[in-house]
C-alpha cells in the first residue's frame, strides 16, 4: 500500500526506519526534550498563564505543523490512492484534528482569556507603542483558532456582551477589526458550506434552504449590528461571503431559481401576514446576487408565475399583483410583461361574463355546454405549442361562437387556439356510478370518440385526432396506463404503440367522484435548459448594453464616460438594471474590437470609430 | 515580406522602426482636423506594424528571450523624458503579442510590467500577484495602457484613483482588492513610516505580521 512495496523492503523494516526519522524530527524541533509536542504542549500550559501560553500555543503550534507537513510527505503515495479513493480525512487533516483534540479541548477557557487580557494589554500598551510583538502574537493565535477550527467555537461560545467587549478592543487596535471580520466572515463561510453540504441530500427542498440561509443572513447582521455597531469593514466581509456563497448555488442549481421556487412556493401558500416579512428577506438575499443572476431571477419568476396563472385553480390575481408590486425591483426586466399577463386574466373574468350576455342575445346558438376562453396576448406569455387538433362538433360549435363574440368586440384581431392548454371535464358513466373526469382537450377528444365505436384503432384515433404520434402516446398513456385506466387496451402493456387497440373500460371505479388525469409532462433536460437560460441571458444583456452604447457614441462622436454612462442608464432603465462593472467591460470589448478608442490625452474620453 | 531571405535584426532595429511606423502615421496627418489625426493614427500603421512584427518572429530564433532583450534595449534608452518612457511602455505590448494575437497572455504581461515598471509603480508586487491570482482572459492593450496611466497617478494607498474614473474592470477590481485587504491598515500606519519601498510589505499583514519595521 505505501511506497514500501516498490522498494522491496518490508513493512516492519520500513515502519522502524519511519519511526526513526520522525522521532530525530521532533528532537530537532523541541531542542533537547524529546516529547510529543501537543501532550507536552497540555503539561507545560498547566502552570502557564497569560502570554506564555499563547507563545507556547504560538510555538508548538509551529512544529506541530513542521511534523505534519513532513509525515503527509513521507505518505504521499498513500493520500493520493488509498485516502482519496476512500475519501477518507486527508492526512492534513487528521493531524489539524490531533492538535485539536488535547490541546483545545482542555485549555480552551484559558486560552481565550488569555486573548482578553493580551487585548487588554495591547489596549494599554498603545499610548507608549512600545510591544509590537505582542500583537503579532495575538494576531498569530487568531490564526491559529481560524486554522484549527477553534474560531467557530470561539465565537460561539461568546455572548453578545462578550463580543462587544472584544469588538470595542480590536476597533482600537490598528487592523484589529480587520482580523476579526476575517475571523467572522471565515465562520460565516464555514456555516454556510455547512448548510449547502447538509441540504445536499434534500436538495428539492429550496424552502427549507432558503428560510436557513435567511436565518443565517439574519443571525450575522444582528451580530454586526449589535455589536460591532455595523461596521462598515464587517458588513463588507460579509457581503462579500454571502454573495460568494450564493454564486456557487447548491448541487448545481443556481441561486436565482432556488429563490424563484421559494418565492412560487409561498405564493402558492397563498396570503397570510407573515408573508410581507418573508419577502422582505428574500429580497435581501436578492441583494447578494448579481445584476445578470437577478435577471434570471425575474424570468424563472414569470416562468412560474405563468405556470401559476394557468394551471393552479386558487390563483388570486389581486394576490399576484400585491407581490408583483413588492418584488418589482428584482423582477425589472419583466415586470411589464407580468403586469400585462395579470390584466389579461382580468380581462378574461369580464369576457367570460360579455360572451354569456351575447350569447343570451342570440336565440339559435345553444352550445349545450359550459364554455369559457381565456384570451392571452401575444409575446406576454412563454411560447405554447398550438398543435392542430381535430374537435369534436360539440367544440367546434363553441369555438365559432367564441370567434364571433370576439369579433364584435376587437375585429381586427387573430385568434390562435392552444389546444395543449385546455381543460376539459367529462362525466364518465361507469357500471358502478358516474364519475367527473378532468382531462385535457385532446383526451377529451379521444374520449368522445367512444360514444361512438366500442373499440378503437390507435391509427384510427390518430386520423380523427389528427394528432402527431408522440403528441397522441402523451394524451393516450395516462388514460390507458396509468392509475387510471379509463381505456382498456390491447395488448395490456405499459406502452402505447401504433397497433394497439383501445376500448371504454365500463368496469372502472374510483372511490372519489371527481378524477384528474394528468399529462405527462414534456421530457426535458433540465440542467441543459438551466444552462441554456443563463447563457441566453448574458449574451442578450451584452448585446443590448453594447447596442445602446454604439447608438449613443454615433450620435456624439466623442463622450465622456460619465456622460456616456448616464446616457446608457437612461436609455436602459426600461430594460435591464445595468451594472458597472458590466458596462466597463462592455466598453473594454468594444475597443477591442475597435468600434471605440480613448482618448490619447484623456482616458475619460471615448471616441467612437465610424 | 520581402522576397529576399528574411535579414536579421535585433532589438535596436526593430525598436527603431517602430518608433519610425509611429511617427511616420503622426506626420501623414498632419494638416487634418484633429479629431480625425487621431483615428487615421490608429488606422494607419496597423499594416506596417503587423509586417514589422512578422520579421520579429522570423528573427525571434536568434534572441535569447524577448525579456532579456528588453532589457538590453532598456539598459540604453534614456527615460528621463516621460514620453520617450511612455513608448517604449507601448513598443513592450507590441513585442509581446505572439503570433499576431491582438492581445497577449498574463504571464508575458505580468513578466513584463515586473521587467518594465520597476520602480516606476508603487504597488507593483501586488498588482503583479492580483494579476496573477485573478484574471484569466488575456491583456488588451487598452488595459495595458491604463496600467501605466494608473502606475503614474496612483500612491501606495490608492490616492490618487478616482472611483469615477473609465479605469478598466481590472484595475477597478485590483483596487477593491486592496482596500479589502490593506487600505484600512495602511491609513494608521502612515505616519510609522518614513520612507517610500516600492514593495511596501504592509500588504502582507496576513501571510505574517511584519506590519512595522521601520
Amino acid at each position: 500500500m505505501t511506497m514500501n512495496e516498490e522498494k522491496t523492503i518490508d513493512l516492519g523494516q520500513g515502519w522502524e526506519l519511519m519511526q526513526r526519522v520522525n522521532t530525530q524530527l521532533k528532537n530537532n524541533l523541541d531542542g533537547l526534550e524529546p516529547k510529543l509536542s501537543y501532550e507536552d504542549t497540555e503539561n507545560l500550559s498547566l502552570e502557564k498563564h497569560g502570554e506564555s501560553i499563547l507563545t507556547e500555543l504560538v510555538h508548538r503550534w509551529d512544529h506541530h505543523i513542521e511534523i505534519v507537513n513532513w509525515l503527509s510527505n513521507c505518505f504521499q503515495y498513500l493520500e493520493g490512492n488509498y485516502i482519496s479513493q476512500n475519501s477518507l480525512p486527508s492526512l492534513h487533516e487528521v493531524g489539524i484534528t490531533c492538535f485539536r483534540v488535547p490541546v483545545y479541548q482542555e485549555l480552551y477557557g484559558r486560552l481565550s482569556e488569555a486573548v482578553i487580557s493580551l487585548n487588554n494589554n495591547l489596549l494599554k500598551n498603545q499610548a507608549n507603542k512600545g510591544e509590537h510583538i505582542d500583537r503579532s502574537l495575538l494576531k498569530n493565535v487568531l490564526d491559529i483558532f481560524v486554522e484549527v477550527g477553534m474560531g467557530k467555537t470561539y465565537r460561539k461560545n461568546y455572548k453578545v456582551e462578550d463580543l462587544s467587549r472584544m469588538a470595542e478592543l480590536c476597533s482600537q487596535i490598528p487592523g484589529g477589526l480587520i482580523i476579526i471580520s476575517r475571523i467572522f466572515a471565515a465562520h460565516l463561510v464555514v456555516e454556510a458550506r455547512a448548510l449547502v453540504e447538509h441540504d445536499e441530500d434534500a436538495a428539492s427542498n429550496e424552502k427549507d434552504f432558503v428560510m436557513k440561509a435567511i436565518k443565517l443572513r439574519d443571525k450575522y447582521y444582528t451580530y454586526t449590528n449589535d455589536c460591532f455597531k455595523g461596521e462598515t469593514c464587517l458588513l463588507l466581509d460579509l457581503k462579500i461571503a454571502f454573495q460568494e456563497f450564493w454564486r456557487k448555488g447548491v448541487v448545481g442549481m443556481s441561486c436565482s431559481k432556488i429563490l424563484a421556487s421559494f418565492c412560487d412556493n409561498i405564493i402558492r401558500k397563498g396570503g397570510n401576514e407573515a408573508i410581507e416579512e418573508t419577502l422582505q428577506k428574500v429580497e435581501d438575499l436578492l441583494d447578494y446576487i448579481t445584476c445578470a443572476d437577478r435577471d434570471l431571477f425575474a424570468k424563472f419568476y414569470w416562468k412560474k408565475m405563468t405556470q401559476r396563472l394557468l394551471f393552479y385553480k386558487n390563483a388570486n390575481v389581486e394576490f399576484e399583483a400585491f407581490i408583483l408590486t413588492q418584488l418589482r425591483w428584482h423582477l425589472q426586466p419583466f415586470i411589464g410583461k407580468m403586469g400585462q399577463m395579470l390584466r389579461d386574466l382580468t380581462l378574461a373574468k369580464q369576457n367570460e361574463v360579455a360572451f354569456e350576455d351575447f350569447l343570451s342575445t342570440i336565440p339559435y346558438i345553444d352550445l349545450g355546454i359550459d364554455f369559457a376562453v381565456t384570451v392571452l396576448t401575444d409575446r406576454r406569455w412563454p411560447c405554447y405549442k398550438s398543435f392542430h387538433l381535430n374537435l369534436p362538433t360539440e367544440m367546434v360549435k363553441c369555438v365559432k361562437a367564441f370567434t364571433e363574440f370576439y369579433q364584435t368586440k376587437k375585429n381586427c384581431r387573430k385568434l390562435t387556439w392552444i389546444n395543449s392548454l385546455g381543460t376539459c371535464k367529462l362525466i364518465g358513466n361507469f357500471e358502478s356510478k358516474s364519475m367527473e373526469l378532468v382531462v385535457t382537450t385532446a383526451q377529451a377528444c379521444a374520449l368522445l370518440l367512444f360514444n361512438e365505436f366500442d373499440r378503437i384503432k390507435y391509427s384510427d384515433i390518430k386520423v380523427s385526432l389528427k394528432l402527431p404520434d408522440k403528441d397522441l402516446v402523451r394524451v393516450l398513456q395516462p388514460l390507458s396506463c396509468a392509475k387510471h385506466k379509463i381505456l382498456k387496451k390491447e395488448p395490456n402493456t405499459q406502452t402505447i404503440s401504433p397497433s394497439d387497440y383501445f376500448e371504454f373500460n365500463s368496469e372502472f371505479t374510483d372511490r372519489r367522484k371527481r378524477i384528474k388525469i394528468s399529462i405527462p409532462p414534456l421530457v426535458e433536460k433540465k440542467v441543459v435548459v438551466d444552462d441554456e437560460t443563463r447563457v441566453q441571458n448574458r449574451i442578450h444583456r451584452s448585446n443590448v448594453i453594447g447596442a445602446t452604447i454604439m447608438r449613443i457614441m454615433k450620435r456624439h462622436k466623442v463622450l465622456g464616460f460619465q456622460r456616456l454612462s448616464k446616457e446608457c442608464l437612461e436609455q436602459l432603465c426600461s430594460k435591464l438594471k445595468l451594472h458597472r462593472r458590466e458596462f466597463k467591460m462592455q466598453i473594454e470589448s468594444l475597443i477591442e474590437q475597435e468600434y471605440l478608442m480613448r482618448d490619447k490625452s484623456n482616458p475619460n474620453l471615448f471616441r467612437y470609430i465610424p | 515580406m520581402g522576397s529576399s531571405a528574411p535579414h536579421q535584426v535585433d532589438i535596436f532595429e526593430v525598436y527603431r522602426r517602430y518608433c519610425d511606423i509611429r511617427s511616420a502615421s503622426k506626420r501623414l496627418c498632419i494638416g487634418g482636423d484633429r479629431q480625425d489625426d487621431e483615428l487615421k493614427e490608429a488606422s494607419f500603421p496597423r499594416d506596417a506594424l503587423n509586417c514589422l512584427l512578422k520579421l520579429v518572429d522570423s528573427n525571434l530564433h536568434l534572441w535569447t528571450s524577448i525579456f532579456s532583450e528588453l532589457l538590453r534595449l532598456m539598459s540604453r534608452l534614456d527615460f528621463m523624458v516621460d514620453l520617450e518612457f511612455s513608448h517604449f511602455y507601448d513598443f513592450v505590448f507590441f513585442i509581446c503579442r505572439e503570433n499576431g494575437q491582438k492581445n497577449i497572455t498574463v504571464s508575458r504581461a505580468v513578466t513584463a510590467w515586473r521587467l518594465v515598471l520597476a520602480g516606476r509603480f508603487r504597488l507593483l508586487n501586488q498588482w503583479c500577484d492580483f494579476v496573477e491570482k485573478n484574471q484569466r482572459h488575456n491583456i488588451s492593450e487598452d488595459t495595458w495602457q491604463q496600467v501605466l496611466a494608473f502606475s503614474r497617478c496612483v500612491y501606495e494607498n490608492l490616492e490618487g484613483y478616482d472611483p469615477e474614473g473609465a479605469w478598466p474592470v481590472l484595475i477597478d477590481d485590483f483596487v477593491e482588492h486592496m482596500s479589502r485587504f490593506g487600505f484600512y491598515v495602511l491609513k494608521n500606519l502612515q505616519l510609522t513610516c518614513s520612507s517610500v519601498f516600492f514593495s511596501c510589505p504592509y500588504f502582507s499583514l496576513f501571510q505574517g505580521v511584519s506590519i512595522i519595521r521601520s
